[in-house]
Order: structure tokens, then sequence, then C-alpha cells
């Protein structure tokens, strides 16, 4: 279970970050939030891959 | 789609038709007196088959030779190689007189090319002439298995050389039969006489004293007398031994040469065609008459366009209209004849060209709605289990499979709906370069959604050349890279062709209606083919959970944002006919892409009275929906199915599809370990770590293309191809969830929640079956894209550059 959940967890982050950083006051801050937050989990997501699932 | 722009066509049709009378009669008339003179001098081909019954015969084969072992060849599936031995052809080549006939027996047009052959290359010599016939005989002559007969014919241009040839082939193949069967026996016979004669011939030599029946009696010691016995019996039993064998043998001869008659039967011989198989006369009459009409009301309307100075110079097609209406005319008459009368070849020089008309002419707008109709609503080859075809297959053939599964050219190895889009940008580029009015966008593009296209374009290039240049096969990563290259390229035709918010009725009119026909397809394959979901898995097809997931949300988007107000009942019935089109295509996958779509519809959407609706309702219904899940979480009755559904996705205990999935999952995860940044590159298999059930006799390429895209994104691309790839989608998301808070208007709302879900269900068919790599798949999220862009600049959510920021 928590395995699949990890490995689905990016098709969640892929939404909720924008939807979440869409509220920003300025329209280029949102969107550079809405990038460094994706890109920050997509770093996590290649951890969570590499080294967590294989030992789940 | 409205009706509007149907009924101007039809009356744009009728009023060219009622003023180019003339143009039109002219083009029937060449038609026809074209097909017909083509006709007369078109080659001819007569069919022949002859069919011999290869019956296998125990009963005599046992009774003759009951101690036989070895076994017996199958003279059906040898057939082939029997008939099309080279020894053979050249003996029917001579045989049938082939050499001589051929000459007399062209056509006039063939004629024409040979003499234009001979004055250039000079006449071939005898040998050459036979060599070639050889080949053609190769070619064209057939041999085929039907269960125990053997079927062999031929289409030739000369009636009796046909028959002359199918009788040659039937008699090389006695012969060969003959010649495996008797002729292997009777060689047995004759090597077992030598040896008995030679044993014979021992048995002679030796001293009447020495003889078995004298030594016996004589009891002697003597040592010479001993070795001339022991000689002597040694001789008498090789005798007795090859005499038995012998008669074994020549037993099996005369049942062998018994067998044979009786075993090989020629049920249908060789006969004389009364009339040539091709050209069907008849059928390329009807064709050319089918085809001139068409070609004459095209040339009709393209006459009155030209001659029309009040329509946009676009619409003209320039000045050559009359040379391009007699080329036209020239290649139907052509594909009349050279298609032997099929309606489909016939029309196509009409229909391309017409197609290809209405593209340059007509806008962008229109053009790119059909492509995306096509793309969604059309089947693709292997649909339906590859159990039922539409009509419209062929249709659907070119444009969503690569066209040389259609057309017999190796080298098209892409697809219709590539060509088409092609065009298409071709068109927007040229309008552009001419400042054409009849694009103009009201809404451009936010630009963060062409550069994250962009992006997308640029990741997937790089990959694919780091893959090949790693030494990746360019084959195989055709089959990884053609859709991720594509969509980019797609979000250019729609973000240029779609004016802004005005179009997006029609788009959302496009998804439904193109699930609504799908939906139907489903229900009508189930009923037709089977309603068993182990005969038949699948209605249609795994990415149409896609189109029925998005437009279900459409729908219930617009509900929500009372963007429809008064079609309630309408909305009603789509859905019902959405959802049993769901059922009928049996993918649980699609019932998760609609739940996460409608999750996220309520999550974003305003605080309309529907929505407030719908919480109530929720907040009632919800200890109900706990006691039924409860109480049937364990239970298998179909009342429950929507619970085990469920269970299935959450269970810890796994059925064996999803096992294999696992497997497929960790193999990926393992593929990523040595390469995490940039991965293997596009052209590369993943690493099969654990080793699953071999599937390559059903998908070759099942290590190319993993059923979990994202995974798969991973470990070709890297965390740098993932984050390329998925930049763009986060970019969409986050400029429809702005452009749905900045929107005025319920409909713009409605296109925002509409973008969200279509991003969400595209996710997670990538996710779970091979999303990235299904058209489906490319052409929702393009246009989704294309609308979260214009969307944004149309609200207000992304500053425009006309602003100034």
């Amino acid at each position: 279970m928590i395995a699949k959940l990890l490995l689905v967890s990016i098709v969640i982050a892929a939404v909720v970050l924008p939807v979440r950083a869409a509220r920003a006051r300025s329209a280029r801050l949102g969107l550079r939030q809405a990038i460094l937050w994706m890109l920050a989990f997509n770093l996590f997501y290649l951890f969570a891959v590499r080294i967590i699932y294989p030992r789940l | 789609m409205t009706t509007r722009p149907l009924r101007a066509a039809a009356r744009l049709v009728a009023t060219a038709l009622g003023r180019r009378k003339r143009l039109f009669a002219v083009q029937v008339g060449a038609v026809l007196a074209g097909s017909l003179l083509l006709l007369a001098a078109w080659p001819r081909a007569y069919h022949v088959e002859a069919r011999v019954l290869a019956r296998p015969d125990p009963v005599l084969l046992a009774l003759s030779n009951p101690e036989l072992t070895v076994p017996t060849e199958d003279p059906v599936r040898l057939a082939a190689e029997a008939v099309r031995k080279r020894s053979n052809l050249q003996q029917i080549v001579r045989e049938a007189r082939l050499a001589d006939s051929w000459t007399t027996s062209r056509a006039p047009l063939l004629r024409a090319k040979d003499l234009a052959v001979r004055a250039l290359a000079g006449a071939p010599s005898p040998k050459d002439r036979d060599d070639a016939l050889v080949d053609m005989l190769e070619n064209r002559l057939y041999v085929l298995p039907e269960g125990a007969t053997v079927v062999i014919g031929i289409e030739w241009p000369d009636g009796s050389a046909a028959r002359a040839i199918v009788a040659g082939a039937v008699s090389a193949f006695l012969e060969e039969r003959r010649s495996r069967e008797i002729s292997s026996v009777e060689e047995s016979v004759a090597i077992l006489g030598r040896y008995r004669d030679e044993a014979d011939r021992t048995m002679a030599a030796l001293p009447v004293s020495a003889s078995p029946a004298s030594l016996d009696a004589s009891g002697a010691e003597d040592g010479g007398l001993i070795w001339r016995t022991s000689r002597a019996k040694m001789a008498a039993a090789e005798y007795e031994r090859l005499s038995g064998r012998l008669t074994d043998a020549r037993i099996e001869l005369t049942g062998a040469r018994t067998r044979f008659d009786r075993r090989y039967v020629v049920t249908q011989p060789a006969y004389l065609p009364r009339r040539a198989a091709r050209p069907d006369g008849a059928a390329v009459l009807v064709a050319a008459l089918m085809a001139g009409l068409l070609l004459g009301a095209l040339s009709a309307v393209a006459a009155e366009a030209h001659a029309d100075p009040r329509r946009p110079a676009e619409w003209h097609p320039g000045a050559g209209l009359g040379a391009v209406l007699a080329v036209l005319a020239l290649a139907t008459v052509l594909a009349v004849v050279a298609g032997d009368g099929r309606i489909g070849v016939a029309a196509a020089p009409v229909l391309i060209a017409a197609a290809l008309y209405g593209l340059w002419a007509a806008p962008a707008r229109g053009s790119a709605l059909v492509l995306l109709f096509l793309a969604l609503a059309l089947e693709s080859p292997g649909d339906a289990g590859g159990q039922w075809r539409s009509p419209l297959y062929t249709l659907g053939a070119l444009m969503l499979a690569n066209l040389n599964l259609t057309i017999p050219i190796r080298a098209l190895r892409f697809t219709g709906l590539d060509v088409v889009t092609a065009l298409l940008i071709v068109v927007i580029l040229t309008r552009r370069a001419v400042r054409s009015a009849v694009d103009r966008s009201d809404a451009p593009a936010a630009r963060p959604m062409d550069w994250a296209a962009a992006a997308w374009l640029g990741v997937v290039l790089v990959l694919w050349g780091y893959g090949l240049a790693r030494g990746g096969d360019f084959r195989n990563s055709l089959w990884q890279v053609h859709q991720y290259l594509m969509l980019p390229f797609a979000y250019f035709v729609f973000r240029s062709a779609l004016r802004g918010p005005r179009d997006y009725g029609a788009l959302a009119r496009v998804f439904v209606a193109a699930a609504c026909v799908k939906a139907c397809v489903a229900l009508w394959v189930r009923l037709a083919v089977s309603a068993n979901p182990d005969v038949l898995p699948t209605a249609t097809s795994h990415g149409d959970s896609v189109l029925f997931a998005c437009a279900a949300a459409i729908v219930v988007a617009l509900l929500v944002e009372e963007a429809a107000p008064g079609r309630a009942a309408a909305a009603g019935v789509v859905l019902t006919l959405i959802a049993a089109g769901m059922v009928a295509n049996n993918r649980r996958l699609a019932w998760v892409e609609l739940a996460a779509a409608l999750v996220a519809v309520y999550a974003v959407a305003s605080f309309t009275r529907t929505k407030r609706r719908v919480r109530r309702a929720i907040t009632l219904s919800l200890p109900l929906l706990v006691l039924y899940g409860a109480a049937g979480w364990t239970s298998s009755s179909r009342v429950f199915r929507p619970v085990a559904m469920v269970r299935s996705l959450v269970a810890t205990h796994t059925d064996y599809s999803t096992s294999m999935r696992d497997i497929e999952n960790f193999n990926l995860a393992w593929t990523l370990r040595g390469r995490p940044l940039l991965g293997s590159g596009f052209g590369h298999e993943y690493v099969e770590k654990v080793k699953a059930v071999d599937i390559s006799s059903i998908f070759a390429q099942y290590r190319y293309v993993p059923h979990n895209s994202v995974l798969g994104l991973l470990a070709f691309g890297g965390v740098i191809g993932l984050s390329g790839v998925f930049l763009t989608l986060v970019v969409g998301v986050y400029l429809a969830a702005r452009a749905h808070r900045f929107a005025g208007a319920p409909g713009e709302r409605a296109a925002g929640l509409a973008v969200i879900s279509a991003v969400i269900v595209y996710l997670i068919q990538c996710y779970g079956d091979m999303g990235f790599m299904s058209w489906t798949g490319v052409f929702t999220i393009a246009p989704a894209l294309a609308v979260a862009g214009q969307l944004a600049s149309a609200t207000g959510a992304w500053p425009s550059a006309a602003k100034g920021e």
C-alpha cells in the first residue's frame, strides 16, 4: 500500500502543487513556486523510487 | 459542431452544381470515357486454380508394413516448397511454352512499355527472358494449404497459359510426392537386393563340405572345420535376414504404389477461364460513374469559389485551376481502373484533393476540430481485440496507425494524424507569413505555456539523441518517442487554431460527441461480439478510458459551474451513455480516472448553488456509503462490484495482472539505478532484473513501452526527462487553476476545471496504462494545454504581452 502511494505520489503532486501555487498574488511568483516545488518533488521522487521503493 | 456550416456547405455545392452544369458534365464524361479507354488497354489477368486432396491412408500403410516406425511427412505443409522448386518452375516455363505466349498476350499498354524498354536497353536474350518468366512464376504462383487440400493457383495475362501453368504445377507436385514416397522405397528394394545377392555369393563360395547341414551332422572337432562351419552359419543367417527385409520392402513398394493413387486425388483440375478476373468491367464502370460525379461536384465548387470575388484570397486555389482539375481527372481515371473498380480507391484522388482544399481554405479551427474528432472517435487497428471492424475501419487505420499498414510502402512509417497535423502547421504558418485574418486569435496563449511545450519537445529530442548515441535501437525508439514528439506540435495547432473562449463550446461538443460515439461502439461490440470480458477484455481500446473520463468531467464541470443552464436532462442522458460505454469497455482505470477528475472538479469549483447541493448530498449519503462499503467489502456479489473495485486498488494481496505490474515497476526502478539524471535514453529497453512472464510473442516491444509510462519516463529520461515533460503539465494546471480564479463567465470557469481534469485523467492513464503512447492521450492533453494558455490570457490570470508585462 505504501509502495503504491509512493509511486503514485507524483501524479498527485503534479496537480496539487500547481493548484496550490495558483493562489499566489503574483502570477509570475506563483508560476515560479509551482515549478520549483515540482522540481523539488521530482528530486524526492527520484530518491524514493531509487532508494525507498526497492526496500518496501 | 453546429449544423450551420454543414448547411452552408450543402448550399454552396447545390449552387455550384446549378451554375456549373457544363463543367460537371464534362468531368463526369471525361472520367467515364477515360476509364473505358484505359480499361480497353489495361492488362488482363486470368485466374486459374486447381485443388489436390492429399489425404492420409493409415489403414493401407499399417497393413502393408505394420512395423513401420518412420514418421510420415505432411504433404500439404511441404507442397509450396515442392511446387516452387526452381527446376520445377523452369520445367513449367518450358512445357507451357510461356516464352511464346508471353509476347502475344501482352496488353497494348504493356506492349508500349516493352517497346520503350527495348529501345533503351535492347532486346533480352532468350535465357534472360526465361529467367524473368521463372521469377515471375515464383512471385505469382501460390500454393496454399486448406485442411487436407493443396490449392495451387495463379493470375496470368493469358487464360490458356494460366491453365497450362497450374496443370504443370499440379504435375510437379504429384511428381515430387511420387519421388518422395515411392522412389525412396524403390531404392531401398534395390539396395537390399544387392546386399542379398552378395550374401548369396558368399554362401556359394564356401566349400560344399562346409555347408551348415553337413557340418552339424559330422560333429567334427577340427579347428579349421569349426571356423568354416561358423562362417557358413553366419552367411546363411545374413542371407535369411536380408531376404526377409527385401520381402517387406517389396510389399511396402506395392503398398506405396497403391496408396499413392488413393492418397492424392485431383479434386479440381486446372480449367480454361472463360473471362478475365481483372479488371472487372462492371465494377470499373460503377466506380467511374461514382468518382466522376464526385469529381464533377468538386470541380463545380472549386470553379465557383475561384470565380467569386467576395471570397477571401485564401479560398482561391490559384490561376491553374483548369490544370489542377485536368490532373485530378487523370488521377481519378487511373485510380478507377488500377483499383479494379473499388469505390474507395476510385474516390481517393477526389477525396484527398477535397481534404487538401478544405485544409487550405477553411479556418484552421474547423480543420483542427475535425482532426480532433477523427483522432478521438475513429477506431484503431486492434481495437475490440481485432474481433470487430466498423465501416470506417480503413479510415481509422489510415489516421491512427502507420500508413504502411494500409498502403504497402515500407517507408510510410508515420500516421495520417502526422500528415494532417503537418499540413495544418504549414497552413497556419503560411497564413501568419501573409498576415491573413482567417485565423486571428482573441487571446494568444500565455507565454509560459508556449515555453513549457517547447521544453517538452527539447527534452524529448535530447533524450532521443542521447539514447541513440548510446547505441539505442532506432526502430524501437520510434515506438517510444512518436506520441511524445507529436504532443508539442498538436499543442501548437490548437493554440494557433482556436480563437479563444468563444471556441471552447465547440471544443467541448467535439469531446462529448466523440465519447458518445465510442460509448455506442463499445455497447454495440458487446452486443455483437461478446458480453463476456474473458472472451473480449476490452470493447474498444484502453486509451478510450481517457476520452470517457474527460468527456464526463467536462459535462460535470459545466453543470457544477452552472455554465449550461436548462441542460441538466441532456447532461444526464450523456453521462448515462458514457457510463454505459465505460462499463462495456471494462477498464477499471477509467473509473479511477473519473473519480479523480470529479474530486478535482469538486475541490477547485466555485461555490455555486449546484456545488452546495452536491456537498449536502455527499454529507447526507456519507453514512450510507460507509455502510455500503463495509457490507460489501468481502462480498463478490454484483451489487457490491464498485466496492470490490475499490478493494482491488488498495488491497495488499494482488491478482496476476497487478503482480506483473509490480514486477515491471521494480524493473523500471532498477533500470534507473545506473543513470538517475538522464536515464538510459530512448531506444533502450528496461532491465529485467526480475523476470516476469515473457509477453514478447504478443508484444515484442514490451520492454521499450512499459505499462507505467511515468516510471518508464523516469527510467528512460532520468529526473531531467521527467521534469522536462512534467513541467508542461504543471504549467498547464497552474494556468488553468489561476484562470479559474480570475474567470468571470461560468463557461470559462468550466473550461479551467476541464483542463485540470484532463491533466489528472491523462496522468493516471500514463501511470497505469501506457498513457504517453496513446493518440487519445495526445489529442486530449494538447487542446487542454492550449485552452489553459489562452484562458489565462483571456481572463487576465497571466499578464499578456500587450500590457507590457
